[in-house]
């Protein structure tokens, strides 16, 4: 089974940007949408509208922005890394902001990964194609992951 | 001639009353001569006190009444030397404030038969307060415990004292508060900074994203005037975007810290040139000559600096140049000046002197793009860390930039850039 990606975004374009980079890219694992950090813990908890593990399983990367309603991202950041079953789900923070203070946050915090937004659609599939080809086809599974599987993609177009 | 007579009885046998006198003449002149030489000398003594410019005091030490108040007592607080002796004066015209302290200060002084130097505030006939300055010595005469002391008005320099220190108590106030406004506006600022990077790049980003997406979409089947249009909406954003950007590095190198650390320049450069493809072969020739000397700064500034001089440098050449930059230090006393030599378009005479100003654009717009902060960012950052930044020029012979910053002093060690 393909795990998911967790895109945690509340910007209207910046998630149809997302979706069109996911496209672009070819990523065909599952993109899920919440909106808000509330809704991400309850998400990744199970809780609340998400109780239904097999509609919302645990995904296999979570793609965080930092501007959030109810819960700001790093809130949320925190409340993952506290989580013993979500201690090592991988998490890259994909923010407007390129203040040193955040990205610094962000990774004190425990996140494994920090991507600016890009202002162009062409440089964000880019940039979720290497995402891809790292962590969601190469990279190996933290433990517990035992369903992980990716799906065969062709192999790459030579650079 | 003053003479004293002195008779005496000789002594008669027992029983008898006395026959025999006999009288002396004492001359008393001498004696009276003495005793108008002491009575003048006592008159010099009462009026070198009364010239005094301080109340010259004597009191019983038991009772603290007055025994004795030169002249200057009434001239300066306004009551007759008669009332001076009178009971319990002392105690009644001294500042209760002070009354107990001063009491307990002549009581200490007594027991150990110590001088004292005390003031206290007294309040005169026309109810002014005075602060009075009292040398006070404690003597024994006749068996009886005395005071003895001079006590000068020292009101003025009390009063000055006082203002001094109200003054200076109000200065503080002042600075603690202008910092707390000052930290206040830091704040603001970092908020505004914050709140820019977010809530002002968002919609430029929609903006940018969608009509690249729609030219990507309508590829074919659009006009090319629609296509313009998209084409000029993607600018014109971009334009917006990247003085956001400019206006963000400017507030970063405004609010960077003061503390500055050896920076290894050649290890510095050659990681902006990394970073930077455009600073690159076959982009652009950047040549360091070495050694560059170390400098002291901040690593984050400097590396600014250092891009908007190279993005300067290889954006304003003429078209089809290849843009060559070379980079050297040359030091200056204590500092060290780095220099970046282009062969780009040069700069005009009149233009020397604003171009490092914020929002200062030389070149017209279709021409050469550029937000205008680029060279503020540099200049801003130079007065930071304490230096300084220049250019020498000439219209189509190229153009010296220059920042000069603090040398490091021998015997520092200089660390290696990449820590931030």
């Amino acid at each position: 089974m393909t795990k998911s990606v967790l895109l945690v975004e509340d910007e209207e374009h910046d998630i149809i940007f997302m979706q069109t980079a996911f496209e672009g890219a070819q990523v065909n694992n599952p993109l899920d949408v919440v909106r808000d950090g509330q809704a991400a813990v309850d998400y990744l908890g199970g809780k609340g509208a998400f109780v239904d593990h097999q509609r919302y399983p645990i995904p296999g990367l979570v793609l965080l922005d930092l501007r959030l309603p109810q819960m700001p991202g790093l809130e949320v950041l925190k409340w993952i890394r506290s989580q013993q079953s979500l201690a090592h789900l991988p998490v890259i923070v994909c923010s407007g902001s390129n203040q040193d203070s955040d990205v610094e946050s962000a990774y004190a915090l425990g996140a494994n990964g920090y991507i600016v937004k890009p202002s162009s659609p062409s440089r964000l599939t880019r940039i979720i194609s290497t995402v891809k080809k790292y962590w969601l086809d190469a990279n190996g599974p933290p433990p517990n992951c035992d369903e992980w599987l990716s799906v065969i993609v062709p192999p790459p177009a030579q650079e | 001639m003053p003479v004293q007579l002195i008779t005496e009885a000789i002594r008669a046998p027992l029983n008898h009353l006395p026959s025999k006198f006999r009288t002396s003449i004492v001359d008393l002149t001498q004696y009276k001569d003495v005793e108008a030489a002491i009575a003048r000398t006592q008159q010099d003594y009462h009026h070198l006190i009364d010239t005094v410019e301080g109340i010259v005091w004597e009191a019983d030490a038991q009772t603290m009444d007055c025994t004795f108040v030169s002249g200057y007592a009434e001239r300066l607080l306004g009551y007759p030397a008669s009332e001076w002796l009178r009971a319990g004066f002392w105690q009644r015209h001294i500042h209760f404030q002070d009354r107990e302290r001063v009491a307990n200060e002549l009581n200490r002084a007594l027991a150990k038969n110590q001088r004292l130097v005390t003031e206290y505030r007294v309040v005169s006939a026309d109810r002014r307060l005075l602060w009075l300055h009292d040398n006070i010595t404690p003597l024994v005469r006749d068996r009886e415990f005395r005071l003895l002391g001079v006590a000068i008005d020292v009101t003025n320099r009390r009063v000055a004292e006082d203002e001094l220190r109200r003054a200076h108590d109000l200065l503080e106030q002042r600075v603690i508060e202008r910092t707390s406004e000052l930290r206040q506006s830091i704040e603001d600022l970092e908020a505004f900074s914050y709140s820019a990077s977010h809530d002002l790049r968002s919609p430029l980003r929609a903006m940018l994203g969608f009509a690249e997406l729609a030219l990507q979409h309508g590829k074919d089947q659009l006009s090319p005037t629609v296509e313009d249009y998209l084409k000029r909406i993607i600018k014109g954003a971009s334009r917006a975007d990247r003085l956001v950007q400019d206006l963000l590095a400017y507030s970063r190198v405004s609010r960077a810290s003061l503390a500055q650390n050896p920076i290894a320049l050649e290890e510095l450069i050659r990681d902006v040139m990394e970073q930077n493809v455009q600073f690159q072969p076959p982009n652009a020739q950047v040549k360091l000559q070495p050694p560059l000397l170390p400098v002291l700064g901040h690593e984050p500034s400097l590396s600014q600096c250092v891009t908007n001089f190279l993005s300067n440098a290889v954006k304003f050449v003429r078209p089809g140049t290849v843009p060559f930059v070379r980079i050297w230090t040359e030091p200056r006393d204590d500092q060290v000046r780095v220099w970046f030599q282009d062969n780009g378009i040069g700069i005009e005479q009149r233009d020397l002197g604003r171009i490092f100003g914020i929002f200062e654009r030389i070149q017209p717009m279709d021409k050469y793009e550029g937000t205008g902060i680029g060279l503020a960012i540099v200049r801003k950052a130079a007065e930071r860390m304490g230096g300084s930044v220049g250019v020498e020029s000439e219209p189509e012979q190229g153009s010296r930039f220059w920042i000069q910053l603090k040398g490091v002093p021998p015997n520092d060690q200089v660390s290696t850039p990449g820590g931030g």
